[in-house]
């Protein structure tokens, strides 16, 4: 009984946390005077902040659950698979040789493409056979990763005056301004969430491990590729959006399986809305806990999320992923 | 690396060697050629020990490293470029003399084997980004010295000191004096402070970063006769919030950083809400700004002043507004 209300609890105060952090400014609650066109724009930026928000953490607490499933790994997060590394360097590449000055999309676009050929190598590498083992993806996610850092920081060192985008690009930025941008990586987070929602049974047996899903009935390749390729689009999407924000898909989808179980058919959706939640009200306080300097959100995400983290850890009960 | 004298001493061992070893016995032979030994070993040692390196007060025209493109220009301007054996990557003024000096670090952070092969006597800089250099330097025999150059009111005062460690106290004397009385004279004419224009200073444009109180520009932002939105910040730069720019609705906006054609104007304008600005509506969004005498404390600070005042005065006066009453 508890996990359900609990599960209701969650999904009723989301909608008023959101509007709170549309509301909230630096002087307190108010909501904008829309009367006037500077009014009309403090409300649109917020509403485009939130949603980003909203988008981001739901699209990395979402990958991060399906990946930590699939991986049977609970340090997985939605960057274990190099997705962080080839974004990083996708979108260091665009601003290195001016691409971003041509298109404001091409910056974003730069850093999804990369972060996807990303993953196909490292699905590419660890397959024997046809088949993919975990511990190779991993492994290969951990080399390619730092073969990334280091063509990234090869970048750096010739960047000269183009260092400062690259360097702000990384640091992460939740003010995102054009809204084709945050409607084609919010559809994309909802494409992964579809997916991967649809493979909940699966997931869940998966968690047992890949023989018994077998014997279960699960076609384990095509399930494993499938969840894969969606918890990355999800990845990228927020790594497109908006830089490299860490933590969220690695501690929002431990909180909420502690809080409503194991079972992703309940599990996905509440990560997918705390992730979304989470983030939101960390960028609410980075932007007005010494506004009007902001502070860069995932330095909040690590403060605000590590001792919760924390504190979860240690009242926890073995859940099915560690169990396995 | 070849010593000046590592060629006169080869051609002076090679003819030892033909005048020791000519015919004799062999017990003669090998004495002479320990001895040899000896004296090879002698010159070796004596040629590759480290000798001290010439302090400043051993010679009279120092070799000057300077780690600060600010401080290459106070020594050009005082017209000690001669001395100028180093200089950092971001060093670009005057251009015609710095451009046959070496480059041997970045700014702060210099390269320690090129800088040692300019045999430098004094090392000038604004900040080490490695602080334990000093204690280096310090063993090496060189002279550093770090000069306090990042406001309007140190600058004189670091031409004085520049002009001192180089030799050129009488002409950096006069450039100090002249910079001082150049610089009263732009205080005394400066609007009242409620008749000036909100300035909004944006020194990046994705994320929003602006000068605070501490930074330089913001000093010459009000000594061309405006107002700068960051003076209620701490520090020298902040990234702040769109919002905030929004609510404070400044009459000009500076951007200074280098775009193409306008480029960063257009993206100013370009934002959600910012065309409605007063900068906006009075066309007072600038952004064609030669940035370096603006950015860099040094000797051509008037030169930063009068472009800011131009892009400040541009369009006339702005239309009377409450913001400005405030």
């Amino acid at each position: 009984m508890r996990k359900p209300l609990v599960q209701l609890l969650l999904y009723l105060l989301a909608p008023v946390a959101l509007a709170a952090c549309v509301l909230l400014g630096p002087h307190g609650f108010a909501w904008p005077d829309t009367t006037t066109p500077i009014g009309q724009a403090l409300l649109y930026l917020r509403l485009h902040r939130v949603a980003a928000g909203f988008v981001v953490g739901a699209g990395l607490a979402c990958s991060g659950a399906v990946l930590q499933a699939l991986l049977r790994n609970p340090l997985a997060d939605p960057y274990v698979l190099g997705v962080s590394g080839g974004g990083a360097l996708g979108a260091a590449l665009a601003i290195f040789f001016g691409w971003n000055m041509l298109h404001a999309l091409a910056l974003p676009a730069g850093a999804f493409a990369v972060a996807l050929a990303t993953l196909l190598l490292v699905y590419r590498l660890a397959s024997r056979g046809g088949v993919v083992s975990v511990y190779g993806l991993i492994l290969s996610g951990v080399v390619i990763s730092s073969m990334l850092g280091s063509l990234l920081m090869l970048l750096v060192v010739f960047a000269g005056d183009r260092l400062p985008p690259i360097v702000f690009w990384m640091l992460g930025n939740l003010q995102v301004s054009d809204t084709s941008l945050l409607l084609s990586c919010g559809s994309g987070v909802g494409v992964a969430f579809g997916i991967v929602w649809l493979l909940s049974r699966e997931l869940n047996a998966l968690t047992l491990g890949r023989d018994m899903a077998h014997h279960l009935g699960v076609r384990t390749e095509f399930v494993v590729g499938l969840a894969l390729t969606a918890a990355t689009l999800a990845a990228a999407s927020t790594v497109a959006l908006c830089g490299l924000i860490g933590f969220v898909g690695l501690i929002v989808p431990h909180a909420m399986r502690h809080v409503v179980g194991a079972d992703h058919r309940r599990l996905l959706p509440a990560a997918a809305v705390a992730g979304g939640v989470f983030l939101v009200l960390c960028d609410t306080c980075a932007r007005l806990v010494v506004a009007p300097v902001e502070l860069p959100v995932g330095v909040i995400t690590a403060l605000f999320g590590g001792p919760f983290f924390l504190v979860l850890l240690r009242r926890r009960k073995p859940t099915a992923l560690e169990a396995a | 690396m070849t010593t000046p004298s590592s060629g006169p001493a080869v051609s002076f061992l090679h003819a030892l060697c033909a005048r020791i070893f000519s015919p004799s016995c062999p017990s003669v032979c090998f004495l002479r050629f320990v001895s040899v030994l000896l004296v090879t070993a002698a010159l070796t040692l004596a040629s590759g020990c480290p000798r001290p390196a010439p302090t400043a007060a051993a010679s009279t025209i120092p070799r000057i490293v300077s780690l600060a493109p600010n401080l290459t220009e106070i020594v050009c301007a005082i017209g000690a470029a001669d001395c100028l054996v180093g200089r950092t990557e971001v060093c670009n003024h005057p251009s015609n003399l710095v451009a046959r000096v070496p480059v041997v670090g970045g700014f702060g952070r210099p390269w320690l084997e090129p800088l040692l092969e300019q045999k430098p006597t004094l090392v000038l800089s604004v900040d080490l980004e490695d602080k334990s250099l000093d204690a280096t330097f310090d063993r090496l025999g060189i002279v550093h010295r770090q000069i306090a150059c990042r406001q309007l009111r140190e600058i004189p005062a670091a031409i004085r000191t520049v002009g001192q460690l180089a030799g050129r106290g009488a002409v950096a004397n006069d450039l100090a004096r002249a910079i001082e009385s150049d610089l009263r004279r732009a205080a005394a004419e400066q609007p009242p402070l409620n008749r000036r224009p909100r300035v909004f200073i944006e020194i990046w444009g994705d994320p929003l970063m602006t000068a605070g109180r501490h930074a330089f520009v913001s000093e010459l932002v009000t000594l061309a006769g405006g107002r700068n939105l960051g003076d209620e910040l701490p520090g020298d730069f902040a990234i702040v919030s769109p919002e905030w720019v929004l609510q404070r609705n400044p009459d000009v906006i500076l951007c200074l950083y280098p775009g193409v054609d306008h480029s960063a104007r257009k993206a100013v304008l370009a934002r959600l809400g910012w065309q409605s600005l007063h900068a906006a509506q009075q066309g007072r969004v600038q952004d064609e700004f030669y940035l370096d005498p603006i950015l860099r404390p040094g000797p051509r600070v008037l030169e930063g002043v009068k472009q800011i005042r131009q892009a400040i005065e541009k369009n006339d006066t702005p239309k009377k507004s409450g913001h400005e009453e405030r």
